[in-house]
C-alpha cells in the first residue's frame, strides 16, 4: 500500500518537475513587451499595450491581450516602442580599400554585388545598432553608370549569411554625373589611361543604359533559342545580362541616383522607353517634376541632406536643393524613404527624419520613411518594417518620442534577442 | 715542344675526369649513418639516442637498435637533436622581382618556378635556419596570380632542386591587387573576379566532357591555358592558395570555397579565428605569419586558436618580408601564444608538406622519405639553439 502511494508520488513529482523544467528552458524564447506606446506604423498607435514574442517572431500586439504562461514579462512603464529602423548606405569604411564602393573599370557592372563589402566584424554595424537601426540596405556607390546589387542585411550576426535577408533586392545605378567623374576623353589623359573612356557627358551616361539594355534584349532571344546562340557570350556579359533581363521584365527595382531635373528625367525616359520598375534616389530637385513622380507612382529614397555636392565635373549640383523637398513629394502622395546614404553616418538617421519634419513632413511619415517604406519597396516587407503578427521581433524601446533629439534609445531587440541595453552599456 | 704540352693537357684533362667519374661514383654509393642524437620524427615521436641511416638520397631505416653495416660512413650525434629540414609554407625568396606579372589581373598561367634564381648567400642564411624546402610563390599583385612551385634549397640541377611545379594555385585579396589603374578597383570587384573565372572554368570543362563523350558531331573547344589550370583548382587537382587577412575576407572565402567545392589554404589570415568555426567546417588550412605583421596578442594568439577549433595549421615567414632563417622563430613565438609545442613543429615541417601535396618526399623522418636532415645543438624553440649541420638529398648542404 505504501508502496502504490510512493510510485503514485513520485510520478506526480516527475510530471511537474518535468513541466516546471520545461517551461524554464523555453523561458528565454518567449517573453512579452509590456506597457509603453506602441508605435506599430502600419496599424496606429496602440498604448498600453502588450507584444508577445517567440521564437524571435512576433506572435501578436495588442490592447487586451492575456499574457500567457511561461512568457517573461519586460515592462516598458511609459516607454516608446518602435519597429527597428531600417537605413540604406554605402558601404563605406575608413582605413581600408581605397575605394570599397565602385567597381571603376567598366561603366555597367550590374554583376557586381555590394554584400561583398560587408564585414560582420565591422564596427559602425554595432553603432547603428545603439541607434535603434536593425536593418542596412547595402548599395555600391555612384561611380558606375549601372553598379551593381543592393542587398538588405540585419546589422547583426557573426558570418553574412547569417545578417542576410536578401541578396538581391535592387540593381544601383546613376543618371547623374557621378558616373563621369574621373573619366576624360583620350586628348586629356592619353588613349591608353583606363579611364579615357564614355561617359564623359549626360548623354554618354544614358546611352550606356540604352546600350545595355538593347543588348539584354538579344541576350534574351538567344537565351530563349538556347544552345550555340550563348556561345558568343563571355561569362561576365552573361551575369551582367541575366541580371538586366530581370530588370526588363520588372523583377528587380533600379535604384537611379541623381540630383538635377535634367538627370532625373533621363530616369523617367529609360522607364518610358523599357518599362522599368523604377526607385529614384537622391533627388534634391524631385519637388519641380512632384506631379510627374506622383502620377507614375515612383517611391523616392531622399538623403544625404547636409551634403550637397557643388562642382562635380565643372556641371554646378546642388545649388536648387530644399530642405522642403520631402514634405513636398510627400503631399502628392509620394512613397518616401530616408537614408543616411553612409555607413559612419548611419546614427544620424532619426536626426535627419526629425529635421524634414521641422521642414513640413508629417511626423507619421518620417517614421514610415525610416521604416515601412524601404522594407515594402525593397522587398522585404514581410519580415521588417512595423510591428505586426508575424514579422521578425525587431523592436527599438525609446525614453522619449523618437523624434525628439533628447530622446535615447534604451533597449534593441533583433530577431527576439536583446542586442543593446543601455544600462548594462552604462555600467 | 707543341706536341709535349698537348700531351700533358690531354694527361690532365684524363685525370680531372677520372677523378670527377670516382667522385660521382662516390656520391652514387653515398651510405651514412647518424648515431645517437635525439630524433624527432615529428610522425613517429621522438627516439632518443637513434640511429638514422641514409642510402643516396633517402633514409632507409630509422630506429633505436640497428646495425649500422661496414660501408657506412658514421657520423656521431650525440648530444645533439635531430629534425627533418623544415618547410616554409609561403616564401618569395630567391625572386622577389620578378613574381609579379601586373598587366592584367588575372594571369594563372604564370608559373613561379620560372621566376626561381637563388642567390648563396641567400642560400646559406635560410639554411643557417634549418630551412631545407620552400613553397615558392608568385607575389599578391594580381587577383589570380600563378601556380606555386615546391624548391629544395639546395641540389646541384634544377630539376634536382624542384620537387613539384604545382603545389597550388595563388590568388590575392585584401588591398594588394586593386591599388592599379585595371580591373578590378575594389573588392567588389576581385569577387566578381573570382567567381567569373571559376565559372568560366565549369563551362568549359562541361563542353570538353560534351565534345569527349559524343564520337563525332560535336565541335573541339578552343584549348585554353589559363582555363585548364582553373579546372585543375576545380577538381582539386590543385590546392588554392588565398592571401588574405581579415575576417571579412576570409568570410568571402569560405563562401567561394563552398560555392566550388576548392581545396583551399589561407595565407597569413591574421585574424581567421573570428572565422575559426566556419573554417574548421570547410576543411581549409590556414598558414599563419608573417609575425612581423602582427600587431597584437590577438593576432600572435591566432594559431593555437585555430587549433583548438580544428584548423589545420602551418607557419610562414613570407620572406623576404621576415628573414628566411626566423621560420623557427616564428613558429616558436606562437608556440609562446598557445600552439601545443608539438603542434608547432608540425606546422613548420610536415603540415607544410601535405598543404603543398609533397608529404610522400619530405616532411619528416621517416623511411622512404628524402634524407633532409638537420643535426641542432638544441631544440629549434629555443633561441640559442644553432643548426650544426644539414642534409639535403643526403648530402651535407651546410655546416657550422
Amino acid at each position: 500500500m505504501i508502496f502504490k502511494k510512493l510510485i503514485f508520488y513520485s510520478v506526480i513529482f516527475l510530471f511537474t518537475a518535468t513541466a516546471i523544467l520545461n517551461g524554464s528552458i523555453k523561458e528565454g524564447k518567449k517573453f512579452a513587451i509590456k506597457g509603453g506606446k506602441i508605435y506599430t506604423i502600419t496599424n496606429g498607435i496602440i498604448e498600453n499595450g502588450v507584444i508577445l514574442i517567440e521564437d524571435g517572431k512576433i506572435r501578436s500586439v495588442g490592447r487586451n491581450i492575456e499574457i500567457p504562461y511561461g512568457y517573461e514579462i519586460i515592462d516598458a512603464g511609459d516607454k516608446i516602442i518602435l519597429p527597428g529602423l531600417i537605413d540604406f548606405t554605402l558601404p563605406f569604411y575608413f582605413g581600408s580599400n581605397p575605394s570599397v564602393n565602385d567597381e571603376q573599370y567598366e561603366e555597367a557592372t550590374p554583376r557586381i554585388k555590394a554584400l561583398d563589402t560587408v564585414d560582420p566584424f565591422n564596427w559602425y554595424y554595432k553603432r547603428n545598432l545603439h541607434a535603434g537601426i536593425t536593418t542596412v540596405l547595402v548599395s555600391p556607390g555612384n561611380r558606375n553608370v549601372i553598379g551593381g546589387i543592393i542587398s538588405a542585411v540585419k546589422v547583426v550576426g557573426s558570418t553574412v549569411d547569417k545578417m542576410m535577408i536578401k541578396d538581391k533586392a535592387g540593381l544601383k545605378g546613376t543618371t547623374g554625373m557621378d558616373a563621369l567623374q574621373g573619366n576624360a576623353n583620350a586628348r586629356m589623359t592619353g588613349p591608353t589611361d583606363i579611364y579615357a573612356r564614355r561617359p564623359t557627358s549626360r548623354m554618354g551616361v544614358a546611352w550606356v543604359w540604352r546600350d545595355n539594355f538593347y543588348k539584354t534584349k538579344k541576350f534574351a532571344e538567344n537565351v530563349n533559342k538556347g544552345g550555340e546562340a550563348l556561345n558568343g557570350y563571355s561569362i561576365e556579359e552573361r551575369k551582367n545580362y541575366t541580371i538586366l533581363k530581370d530588370v526588363l521584365e520588372k523583377e528587380l527595382p533600379v535604384i537611379i541616383n541623381s540630383r538635377k531635373i535634367g538627370d532625373l528625367k533621363i530616369a523617367l525616359r529609360l522607364q518610358d522607353e523599357f518599362g522599368i520598375d523604377l526607385i529614384l534616389a537622391e533627388c534634391e530637385e524631385g519637388y519641380k517634376i512632384v506631379d510627374e513622380i506622383a502620377q507614375r507612382d515612383i517611391p523616392v529614397i531622399i538623403g544625404p541632406l547636409f551634403f550637397y555636392p557643388r562642382n562635380i565635373n565643372e556641371r554646378f549640383e546642388g545649388e536648387h536643393a530644399k530642405l522642403n523637398n520631402a514634405a513636398v513629394l510627400a503631399k502628392a502622395g509620394v512613397k518616401l524613404v530616408l537614408r543616411t546614404g553612409l555607413l559612419p553616418d548611419s546614427r544620424n538617421l532619426l536626426t535627419y527624419a526629425a529635421f524634414l519634419v521641422k521642414y513640413g513632413l508629417k511626423e507619421e511619415e518620417a517614421l514610415k520613411a525610416v521604416t515601412i517604406n524601404p522594407a515594402e519597396i525593397f522587398g522585404i516587407a514581410d519580415r521588417v518594417g512595423s510591428i505586426e503578427a508575424g514579422k521578425d521581433a525587431d523592436l527599438v524601446i525609446f525614453n522619449g518620442e523618437p523624434l525628439d533629439f533628447l530622446s535615447k534609445v534604451e533597449k534593441v531587440f533583433v530577431n527576439g534577442k536583446i542586442e543593446f541595453d543601455l544600462k548594462k552599456k552604462k555600467e | 715542344m707543341i706536341k709535349r704540352s698537348i700531351i700533358i693537357f690531354k694527361i690532365v684533362i684524363f685525370v680531372i675526369l677520372l677523378y670527377s667519374v670516382t667522385i660521382g661514383i662516390a656520391g652514387e654509393g653515398n651510405k651514412i649513418a647518424i648515431k645517437g642524437g635525439k630524433i624527432y620524427t615529428i610522425t613517429n615521436g621522438i627516439i632518443d639516442k637513434g640511429i638514422i641511416l641514409i642510402d643516396g638520397q633517402k633514409i632507409t631505416a630509422v630506429g633505436k637498435d640497428i646495425a649500422i653495416p661496414p660501408e657506412y660512413k658514421v657520423i656521431d650525434a650525440s648530444g645533439l637533436m635531430v629534425f627533418p629540414g623544415f618547410i616554409d609554407n609561403h616564401s618569395h625568396l630567391g625572386g622577389l622581382n620578378d613574381i609579379n606579372e601586373m598587366v592584367e589581373s588575372y594571369t594563372p598561367e604564370m608559373l613561379a618556378v620560372d621566376a626561381w634564381n637563388l642567390y648563396e648567400d641567400e642560400l646559406k642564411s635560410a639554411l643557417s635556419g634549418g630551412v631545407t624546402t620552400i613553397i615558392f610563390t608568385p607575389g599578391s599583385g594580381n587577383v589570380i596570380c600563378g601556380v606555386d612551385c615546391a624548391i629544395k634549397l639546395a641540389g646541384k640541377t634544377f630539376e634536382e632542386a624542384v620537387i613539384s611545379k604545382t603545389a597550388g594555385l595563388k590568388f590575392a585579396l585584401e588591398f594588394n591587387p586593386v591599388r592599379n589603374a585595371r580591373y578590378p578597383t575594389s573588392k567588389m570587384g576581385v569577387i566578381a573576379l573570382i567567381e567569373d573565372k571559376f565559372d568560366e572554368a565549369l563551362l568549359y570543362k562541361e563542353k570538353w566532357e560534351v565534345y569527349k563523350n559524343q564520337s563525332n558531331g560535336a565541335e573541339k573547344p578552343e584549348y585554353d591555358e589559363r582555363l585548364e589550370i582553373m579546372v585543375k583548382a576545380l577538381n582539386g587537382d590543385l590546392i588554392c592558395r588565398f592571401h588574405v587577412a581579415s575576417p571579412s575576407d576570409v568570410y568571402l572565402i569560405t563562401r567561394i570555397v563552398k560555392k566550388y567545392n576548392l581545396k583551399a589554404n589561407l595565407i597569413h589570415g591574421h585574424y581567421a579565428w573570428k572565422m575559426a568555426k566556419e573554417l574548421a567546417e570547410n576543411n581549409i588550412a590556414v598558414s599563419c605569419g608573417s609575425i612581423t605583421f602582427y600587431k597584437d596578442d590577438r593576432t600572435l594568439r591566432n594559431a593555437g586558436k585555430l587549433f583548438e577549433a580544428g584548423v589545420f595549421i602551418s607557419i610562414n615567414t613570407d620572406a623576404p618580408v621576415m628573414e628566411q632563417q626566423y621560420l623557427a622563430l616564428s613558429a616558436a613565438m606562437v608556440v609562446k601564444y598557445g600552439l601545443p609545442e608539438e603542434e608547432g613543429l608540425k606546422a613548420i615541417t610536415i603540415n607544410s608538406a601535405k598543404i603543398a601535396g609533397i608529404d610522400d618526399r619530405v616532411g619528416s623522418i621517416e623511411v622512404g622519405k628524402d634524407a633532409d636532415i638537420l643535426l641542432m645543438t638544441g631544440h629549434p624553440f629555443d633561441i640559442m639553439s644553432k643548426v650544426i649541420t644539414a642534409f639535403i638529398n643526403g648530402k651535407i648542404v651546410y655546416k657550422k
